[in-house]
């Protein structure tokens, strides 16, 4: 405690800021249910960073913790300059969307906005100001005397955002902020969202279980499982190269073939695949702490797939074939496999294939990836 | 650190309060068990000997056995007839359409508002015009008027939480609508039809104002008599029969909080 | 079967039940209009003079006394059941839950006799606040609690509070946290939150809570019977002394619909109420 509270003061006020928010070793337990992990997070300036990860992944915790409505057992959390681990949220000068909204159903719309104002005392002419302003800015000018029950899901989802930003937080929280949107006004929201964001310039945190919409609207993910965080990288890093077979298999569709490495030649891993021993050569820079003799599971996304007619490196059987507008995703039944997902972009050649044609498979070795056999698995 | 200590001075703050209110509530229970084993017959104290004199007298005093058997008598009969009559009619209200619904419900509901005393008096009225006063079934008949509204709540709860997919499935499965009303409603229903049924029970047993208008000497309830013994007398006896009702009535509310979880019984909460 | 003989047979019940109830509704009218003959419990032709005599001062005051409890004991209890809904529905330990659940609706199943009883041994001359008093040297002489409008009000608040609190923790209980959250959020304090956001949504509970206190405190009859001994009287009390001392049945009816009627007016209100907190949008 003594530690904690020296390291708690320990940066000066006056050097600004290196991080708009820092967490430093974050640890917390219900009971004996560990839900965060040591965790070390640091987001800069004006940058959007998404916390995604399955349901009891410890996201939700963790932005918690930003808000101020947990405290963590260990570590510390810096806003700024800031250490407000002990601090209450209420002056924390933080905005937070809720899934829900939850705007005041006793207020109208501008009292919701003006809320967070009323409270930091500033004069009524500057609120009504500044309310007309958050407003206007969310398109939503013409609403202030509405009820919150008198909106669109999506009108309703900007007055949230509208109110938190009106008192200028140094954080913006999204606490699965778009999922109670149907699909098509979530995407328009999505575009909406980060073109505010951007407008003002605020860092944000988003959390969500949705790896869609965080791929889009990221700077930085960090996706987290277990109480801890697996991988902190750019949305196209994080989907060409996870760090591990959780974020492999969580971050889009992807295919697993079991094996084991045969030898190590150079910079590359020789492989042996499947029921049918198939070999396969990946480079060394796609394969993560592996050595000969290693089991093993390869990980290739449906796209890195080629189906052909006659050879291929893998021969399955087509089982079922799925229509997807753009494109048309085939599954194979391949030995020492789950069934195989293949993305076909041209509609034509799939329709030409009868269920149960015995088909070859082309794999792009060097778009693979390969983890050990007993890898974190989601 | 400092919001540490505010936070600290405010929860024990919270605590004081609440025990405050606690005790209040609790106070006048925790007297009469003290004064019930008080050995003198002049209420004082803090007691001065201990003694179960007052427990003996209470168990063997003849208007309290009789009020006691007569309770039961009546308390069995209107528990069950208010748990036949409510839960047919929570389902009725649930399930059907039919003219006067919203009456019948309103008519039902409202001795929760209306006086007990007028309910009394109306009912030895009704009962005198057709030569009836003072015998159970006018008594009962009270009763059921007054405990109905609590099971058709209880029961209603269940139903409304009741997920209607199920009857579905049984009926998909075969179930004629006979066999989906015993084999899935009901066992679904049957924590809310007891809740509903012991909450009838406790109620009417203890019913005190409009049993006192409508039993006569021969069928006065356990409430009555001893109402007319604190009119008569001022030893613990009282004291003593008030500590067994506490006692029981307190066991009875911790087994059901235990076993079928007292908000839902009493609706506080839906269950989801 | 058809599904309508079903319907019926499920109906039915209910109905022989709501008939004589409303039978018996219609008995207290129909007597309210006779003459009562002295010394008879047979009562006499058609009369309205039964009416007039609420008006005389001393039915006049029983009315008053009546309304005065029941107001002050509606809003006592609103103030000391507070605290204990909003711990019951915010208080995370189940253990501290059920113990406040227990103690504070205990009260509610005791019944009327023993819960006065033992306010009768609480507030009397000897009695326990008298005793205790007296033993720390605060008073020389004993308080008068008995027979006192406060002694029956602290009684009848102890009897509501297990009603209110059912009433307001449900309320509350629905209150979704992310308003509270949302509030703090943006900046205010716990009190704050409180006052703003959590006392506000619960005014459905509030109202209702109120009215049934208010109505449940006309309907009592033990209590003010007993610990307001004839010095304070409430209409209960008043029907109770009419019917059976004087056996003036006719009167007593009189006096019950007056009961009646407060009762319905309360019932109206109260779904008059609850029709505009939905307008508002807070339910």
């Amino acid at each position: 405690m003594m530690l904690d509270s020296t390291t708690c003061t320990a940066t000066a006020p006056s050097v600004s800021a290196k991080h708009a928010v820092r967490l430093d070793g974050i640890g917390k337990s219900f009971g004996d249910v560990t839900a965060l992990r040591d965790v070390w997070l640091k987001i800069n300036h004006g940058e959007f960073l998404t916390l995604l990860g399955p349901s009891g992944c410890g996201k939700t915790t963790l932005l918690n913790m930003l808000a101020g409505f947990l405290t963590p057992d260990t570590g510390e959390v810096f806003i700024g300059n800031d250490c407000v681990t002990e601090m209450p949220p209420h002056q924390r000068d933080i905005g937070l969307v809720f899934q829900n909204y939850a705007l005041f159903p006793h207020m109208s719309v501008a009292e919701n906005v003006a809320f967070g104002l009323k409270m930091r005392k500033i004069p009524r002419e500057e609120i009504r100001r500044r309310v007309a302003e958050a407003l206007e800015n969310v398109r939503l000018g013409a609403f202030g005397d509405r009820k919150p029950r008198a909106l669109s899901g999506g009108q309703q989802q900007r007055v949230a955002l509208a109110r938190a930003l009106v008192i200028r937080p140094r954080l913006l929280l999204l606490d699965e902020s778009l999922s109670a949107l149907d699909k098509n006004l979530r995407s328009d929201m999505q575009v909406e969202l980060k073109e505010i964001q951007r407008r003002v310039g605020i860092t944000t945190i988003f959390v969500t279980h949705d790896q869609g919409e965080a791929l889009s609207l990221s700077d930085r993910i960090a996706v987290m499982a277990h109480g801890e965080i697996q991988q902190l990288s750019t949305p196209a890093e994080m989907y060409r190269s996870p760090a591990n077979s959780f974020v492999a298999s969580f971050i889009g569709d992807i295919n697993q073939i079991g094996g084991m490495v045969e030898r190590i030649e150079g910079e590359e891993a020789l492989l042996v695949l499947g029921a049918n021993n198939l070999r396969l050569a990946v480079p060394l820079s796609r394969c993560q702490g592996v050595k000969a003799g290693d089991g093993i599971r390869l990980f290739v996304r449906p796209e890195h797939l080629r189906l052909t007619q006659e050879g291929g490196q893998l021969r399955g059987i087509l089982r079922a074939r799925s229509y997807q507008g753009t494109h048309v995703e085939a599954f194979l039944d391949v030995d020492g496999a789950d069934l195989v997902r293949v993305r076909l972009n041209r509609p034509g050649l799939a329709e030409a294939l009868s269920q149960g044609a015995e088909l070859g498979l082309d794999i792009d070795a060097a778009e693979c990836l390969v983890f050990p056999q007993e890898d974190k698995q989601p | 650190m400092k919001a540490k200590h505010k936070k600290l001075l405010a929860r024990t703050g919270a605590t004081v309060l609440i025990t405050l209110i606690l005790l209040f509530v609790s106070v006048p229970s925790v007297v009469v068990i003290m004064s019930a084993f008080n050995s003198t017959a002049i209420l004082s104290f803090p007691p001065q000997d201990l003694s179960l004199r007052w427990f003996e007298r209470a168990v063997t005093y003849r208007d309290f056995q009789r009020g006691f058997i007569n309770g039961l008598i009546v308390t069995a009969w209107t528990s069950g007839i208010a748990l036949v009559i409510g839960t047919a009619l929570a389902y009725a209200i649930d399930r059907f359409q039919f003219r006067g619904k919203d009456l019948l419900e309103t008519i039902l509901l409202s001795p929760l508002v209306i006086p007990h005393f007028t309910i009394g008096l109306g009912v030895l009225m009704l009962a005198s015009q057709v030569s009836m006063r003072g015998s159970f079934a006018t008594v009962i008949l009270a009763q059921v008027i007054l405990v109905l509204p609590f099971v058709l709540r209880s029961v209603y709860v269940s139903l409304r939480n009741l997920d209607r997919r199920y009857e579905l499935a049984a009926a998909s499965l075969g179930a004629s609508p006979l066999q989906v009303l015993l084999r899935v409603d009901l066992p679904l229903l049957l924590p809310g039809m007891f809740g509903g049924w012991l909450f009838a029970a406790i109620l009417s047993f203890n019913e005190f104002s409009a049993a006192l208008f409508v039993t006569s000497h021969a069928t006065q309830t356990l409430p009555v008599a001893m109402y007319t013994y604190v009119r008569e007398y001022t030893d613990p006896t009282m004291a003593a029969i008030s500590t067994i009702f506490i006692v029981t009535t307190s066991i009875t509310l911790v087994l059901a909080n235990r076993f079928l979880g007292l908000r839902k019984v009493l609706a506080i909460e839906e269950s989801k | 079967m058809t599904k309508r003989q079903i319907q019926f047979l499920f109906v039915i019940p209910a109905v022989f039940v709501a008939f004589l109830l409303v039978a018996s509704l219609f008995s207290i009218l129909q007597f309210s209009v006779r003459e009562h003959v002295p010394g008879s419990l047979v009562v006499g032709g058609f009369t309205l003079d039964n009416f007039g005599r609420v008006l005389r001062p001393v039915y006049a005051s029983v009315l008053r006394t009546t309304m005065e409890l029941a107001l002050s004991t509606a809003l006592l209890t609103l103030v000391l059941s507070y605290p204990l809904a909003y711990a019951l529905a915010r208080v995370p330990s189940k253990a501290i839950q059920s113990l406040i659940l227990i103690i504070s609706i205990t009260p509610l199943f005791t019944g009327d006799i023993v819960r006065t009883y033992a306010w009768l041994i609480v507030l009397g001359n000897n009695g326990f606040v008298n005793s205790t008093l007296m033993a720390l040297g605060i008073i020389e002489r004993p308080l008068q609690l008995m027979y006192t409008q406060l002694g029956v009000t602290l009684a009848l608040v102890q009897y509501s509070i297990p009603v209110m609190v059912m009433v307001l923790t449900t309320a509350i209980a629905h209150i979704d946290r992310n308003y509270e959250k949302a509030a703090a959020s943006l900046g205010a304090g716990p009190v704050r939150v409180f006052l703003k956001v959590t006392l506000p949504l619960s005014t459905p509970g509030i109202i209702a809570g109120v009215i049934t206190i208010f109505a449940w405190t006309l309907s009592a009859f033990a209590t003010p019977q007993l610990i307001g001994g004839g010095k304070v009287m409430m209409l209960s009390n008043m029907v109770y002394l009419v019917g059976f001392s004087s056996f003036d049945f006719p009167f007593a009816a009189v006096l019950s619909l007056i009961g009646l009627v407060v009762s319905i007016a309360l019932l109206v209100a109260m779904n008059w109420s609850s029709r505009r907190v939905e307008k508002m949008g807070l339910h």
